[in-house]
């Protein structure tokens, strides 16, 4: 019983932790490009909405995925509009777009609710192995495809941001746009891409939650979990890996939120809940300056 | 005009706007608002509060509201004004705003408002004020009525058929906010599963909201986790996540209040069906006919009902549960009347 | 009624608008309008007519008693956020963690109130000093990260914002909690202790009085003092500011205490005088909102119009959506468009040219 016990926990910390992922990769490659992506919360609930309607419509939730992306990269398109182009405030417009977003989605979603539209999607789910002994493989099945591929993304961006030329190009925008224009880079243009990946990273976030968690929409379903990618990105120092543990640390806390309130165990949830932001605060003050890519935030001026 | 003084203008112009707007609406606040006495008006107007958004697809309980309301729109054209996503702390503030307009009736469908019942009827003895929940006594005010279902007998009737369906023994209850209707509820579900099945385990589980989806999926794989197979989920639009646990652990969901088969016809096997229309059909009955008086009615087993099986059951055990359930409703089963009050500790 | 104090305000505004507020003031009114436009467009989707759904939303808010004690109890947090955001943006810090002070803000007032028994004037001021308190506490977290480990204090107020909105959870389903209720929710604050309307008996609720002056010693202290000079000095070019020998990290401090002072003197005023109670679901998004009121209004007389028209559409949402169908949800559109487009536009090529032919 005690090993089944901790595989179903760590399939809930990785369900958790999925979405979380997924935005704190999509925040970090804009944030080392120089853009704050303060709208991940927007382009989550973009992406969740998408994947579900068009999960529902389609009858595969994979349909669902794509339409995450493709919505996903219109969002980072609005956003490299505004914050690359323009250029304004990063983290007014974020907050903005986060607000419009919500509107959005919770109008679109009430008038097809009125309307009549099936209420669950198909959802990615895990193959279980009913019973039995628990091994790795159980563990490798119990999780959606979506868990795999954010683990494969971390890699990939890894290797992309800190193992290859471009990436290193990457970076210096991050820490200096005036540098990297000097060394004959056009700014604007990677950091649009970067937006726009950005945009898609969160949105996928957003299919995570629906597609890889309970596959319906509920307004505001992301309840803030754009900025606890936000708190693990910056607890993980902008680096793929430190990031990853964060949003795994995270996910456990949400996790043992709900358990504690089942099992009338431990303390008070929301002190769970409160976890990865004191945390997050706790690391920034005590292990000295947390700079994150000098230039993030800071408009660069066209021409 | 240079270009900076048309800009001050439009500004000096939102600023009377605005000062207008003010003056207006304390002008409208110098007049009482005088509403004729309901018999006269041609139309009734009555509001209700739901705590919840899209009452239309959101839980059984709110569904059978919004049948009932549908009813009173369609049937006796009434004008029903819905607040949607009011959080119960905000409830008798909307309430009260309503009577301050002149409503005719406030329905409160959620025995969560029950708080805001109290507070806001004594303060308008002029507008009906109306709980369709359990309620136990009634407002200090002229104007209050309430049906309340028995739901210790309600609770019954899903305890019986959840231990009849159950294979490994264990049912799981998953409750949203832990009001004391979702106590009685549930504790006449552990009663009646134990009258049936003696050895039977029952897990209870509160969510603490109706709404949150990851949350009510996470509890109910615990659940299933801990060799639940039947899964009753007393909530709101968090139900689905209990759906999709199921659907993923292999359980079995019996739907609250109104036929949710639609929803997931996988894992549903049948739905404890509350008439809920019809203690609407009756509230506007004697509410036209001005006979609604201030009292509590007690809606028994005979507004209850099971919906269809639809084969996902032997045929044998559903021959079983309908006798036991009609015993219950003739009123021949008699089921111990206890109030667990320890399954909030969870 | 308010005749007096209506042309006292005339004329202050008319003195603040001589001196130039020029062309972003028109530029924020446009993007407010094509929002409401762009909220009839939505509205007309839903199959709203509308005309029905401005008329609606605004009588909503403002027609009747009850409706107009509402709007004005909205404003209240409204302004007092919108401050909360501008004051510290002037000096170069973005307060994003406003309704975590506001939160915490209520939680300390709610303790005190709940649990003194002393002469009515005594344990309000008490309840708001708490309140003040709390709202500083809130901040001085990000506040240190950033003048100690130059951390961005966005990120830092974020992440402060959810820690106080979880404590505020915490709190209310535990020590707080009433023991009657079961939900999270405190006991409501004794009727001695609540905020009364001012005039009596008018339902004007006298936290808008305070707001109110507040806003106006704000303008005061930005535009009028040695204070307000260093703060648009230090905002603007900290590195001149610094040879200038101004006390850069003094005024900043300064500012983002009184911005946080103010969100959490809001969480008390709307405990006091509003809601009676801190509670899961007690409150609205102020802190959040503050944001678009504070970039939209660009100064603490602005933020009052805009505060006032944003209370307008909080309160008539529920209107509009029970009177014409056209969903709540709305609204969320109207607080973050205007600040898109008025970003948008105020950034763009098209309209340096026009602001600089303006002259």
């Amino acid at each position: 019983m005690e090993g089944q016990w901790w595989a179903e926990f760590l399939s809930a910390v990785l369900r958790a932790a999925t979405p979380l992922v997924f935005c704190a990769l999509g925040v970090l490659v804009c944030e080392r490009a120089g853009i704050l992506n303060i709208g991940v919360e927007g382009s989550m609930l973009l992406g969740a909405l998408a994947a579900v309607l068009a999960a529902v419509y389609s009858g595969n939730p994979w349909m669902g995925v794509v339409a995450a992306l493709g919505v996903g990269m219109l969002g980072g398109m609005i956003l490299a509009l505004l914050t690359v182009y323009l250029p304004a405030d990063q983290v007014a417009t974020g907050i903005a777009f986060n607000l419009v977003c919500l509107g959005v989605t919770s109008f679109v979603y009430k008038l097809l609710v009125l309307g009549g539209v099936q209420l669950m999607a198909p959802a990615l789910r895990a193959v279980r192995a009913p019973g039995g002994p628990v091994s790795l493989l159980d563990l490798a099945t119990a999780v959606t495809p979506l868990t795999w591929i954010a683990l494969l993304l971390v890699v990939l961006i890894w290797i992309f941001l800190f193992r290859t030329g471009p990436g290193l190009l990457w970076r210096s925008m991050g820490e200096s746009a005036r540098a990297a224009h000097a060394a004959g880079l056009d700014v604007h243009k990677v950091r649009t891409v970067a937006a726009v990946v950005g945009g898609l990273l969160s949105a996928l976030g957003g299919a995570a939650l629906t597609l890889g968690w309970v596959p319906t929409f509920t307004d505001n379903m992301t309840m803030g979990r754009g900025f606890i990618a936000l708190a693990a990105v910056y607890f993980g120092r902008w680096h793929p890996g430190l990031a990853l543990l964060a949003c795994l640390l995270f996910g456990a806390g949400e996790a043992l939120a709900f358990r504690a309130q089942a099992l009338g165990a431990g303390l008070n949830p929301y002190y769970y809940l409160m976890l990865p932001y004191v945390v997050t605060l706790v690391a920034v003050g005590a292990t000295g300056r947390a700079i994150g890519p000098r230039d993030a935030g800071k408009p660069y001026p066209r021409g | 005009m240079s270009k900076r003084s048309t800009g001050r203008r439009l500004l000096a112009g939102l600023l009377v706007l605005w000062m207008v707007g003010m003056l207006a609406g304390c002008g409208a606040a110098e007049e009482q608002a005088q509403e004729p006495a309901a018999e006269e008006k041609p139309k009734v107007r009555a509001a209700i509060i739901f705590s919840i958004v899209n009452p239309a697809r959101a839980g059984g309980w709110d569904r059978a509201d919004w049948a009932g309301i549908q009813l009173l729109r369609e049937q006796y054209g009434w004008e029903v004004t819905v607040a949607e996503g009011v959080p119960y702390a905000q409830t008798a503030a909307t309430a009260a705003g309503y009577a301050e307009k002149g409503y005719d009736l406030v329905i409160f469908p959620d025995a969560g408002q029950t708080e805001a019942f109290f507070e806001v009827a004594p303060k308008y003895p002029k507008t009906w004020f109306v709980m369709m929940s359990m309620c136990e006594k009634l407002p200090n005010s002229p104007r209050v009525a309430a049906w309340s279902p028995d739901l210790y007998a309600y609770g019954a009737m899903v305890g019986l058929v959840a231990a009849k369906a159950t294979e490994t023994g264990t049912i799981g209850l998953i409750g949203g906010v832990p009001v004391p209707a979702l106590i009685t509820l549930f504790s006449g579900s552990i009663e009646a599963a134990k009258l049936v099945r003696p050895d039977v385990e029952v897990l209870t589980y509160f969510v603490g909201d109706w709404v949150d989806v990851a949350k009510h999926r996470e509890l109910a794989a615990l659940q299933i986790q801990e060799g639940a197979d039947v899964i009753f989920p007393e909530t709101g639009p968090g139900t689905l996540g209990c759906y999709e646990a199921a659907k993923a652990g292999g359980a079995k969901i019996i739907g609250f209040a109104w036929d949710m088969y639609e929803d997931a016809p996988e894992v549903i096997i049948t739905s404890v069906i509350f008439d809920k229309p019809r203690m609407y059909r009756d509230l506007a009955e004697q509410f036209m006919a001005g006979t609604l008086e201030k009292k509590i009615v007690h809606c028994g087993p005979e507004y209850f009902g099971l919906a269809d099986f639809r084969g996902s059951l032997p045929e044998d055990t559903i021959k079983e549960i309908k006798d036991l359930v009609s015993q219950l409703q003739k009123g021949e089963l008699i089921i111990p009347v206890v109030i667990h009050e320890e399954i909030v500790g969870k | 009624m308010l005749r007096n104090s209506i042309a006292l305000k005339n004329a202050f505004i008319t003195k603040i608008l001589r001196t130039g507020w020029g062309s972003s003031a028109t530029l924020a009114v446009l993007s407010m309008i094509v929002s409401l436009l762009a909220l009839c467009l939505c509205s007309y989707f839903a199959g709203a007519s509308p005309l029905q759904v401005m008329v609606a939303l605004f009588e909503g808010a403002l027609r009747g008693r009850y409706a107009l004690t509402t709007t004005l109890s909205e404003w209240v947090a409204m302004t007092l956020c919108g401050l909360a955001v501008l004051i510290p943006y002037r000096a170069g810090f973005f307060n994003v963690g406003g309704q975590g002070q506001l939160e915490v803000g209520a939680v300390a007032a709610a303790a005190v109130a709940l649990s003194l028994n002393a002469p009515r004037p005594l344990v309000i001021m008490l309840a708001l000093a708490a309140a003040v308190a709390a709202g500083l506490l809130a901040v001085s977290v990000p506040l240190i990260l950033r003048l100690r480990r130059g951390a961005s204090e966005v990120t830092t107020t974020i992440m402060m914002n959810f820690a106080c909105i979880q404590f505020m959870y915490a709190m209310v389903t535990g020590p707080l909690k009433d023991a009657r209720s079961w939900y999270g929710t405190t006991p409501p604050v004794p009727q001695a202790y609540q905020l009364p309307s001012f005039p009596p008996g008018s339902g004007i609720p006298a936290g808008m009085w305070v707001a109110a002056l507040i806003a106006l010693a704000a303008a005061w202290l930005m535009n009028s003092t040695v204070f307000g000079l260093y703060l648009r000095a230090v905002g603007s070019n900290r590195p001149a500011a610094v040879a200038a020998g101004i006390p850069v990290n003094r005024v900043l401090t300064g500012a983002v205490l009184m911005g946080a002072a103010l969100a959490g003197l809001a969480g008390g005023l709307q405990l006091l005088g509003y809601t009676f109670r801190v509670a899961e679901g007690w409150s609205k998004s102020w802190g959040l909102v503050g944001i678009p009121i504070a970039l939209l209004g660009g100064n603490p007389l602005g933020v009052l119009v805009v505060g006032f028209l944003f209370a307008i559409l909080e309160t008539g949402a529920r209107s509009m959506q029970a009177l014409t169908g056209a969903p709540a949800a709305l609204i969320y559109l109207f607080q973050g468009l205007p600040v898109i487009i008025y970003l948008g536009l105020r950034a763009s090529a098209w309209y340096s040219r026009w602001s600089q032919a303006a002259g």
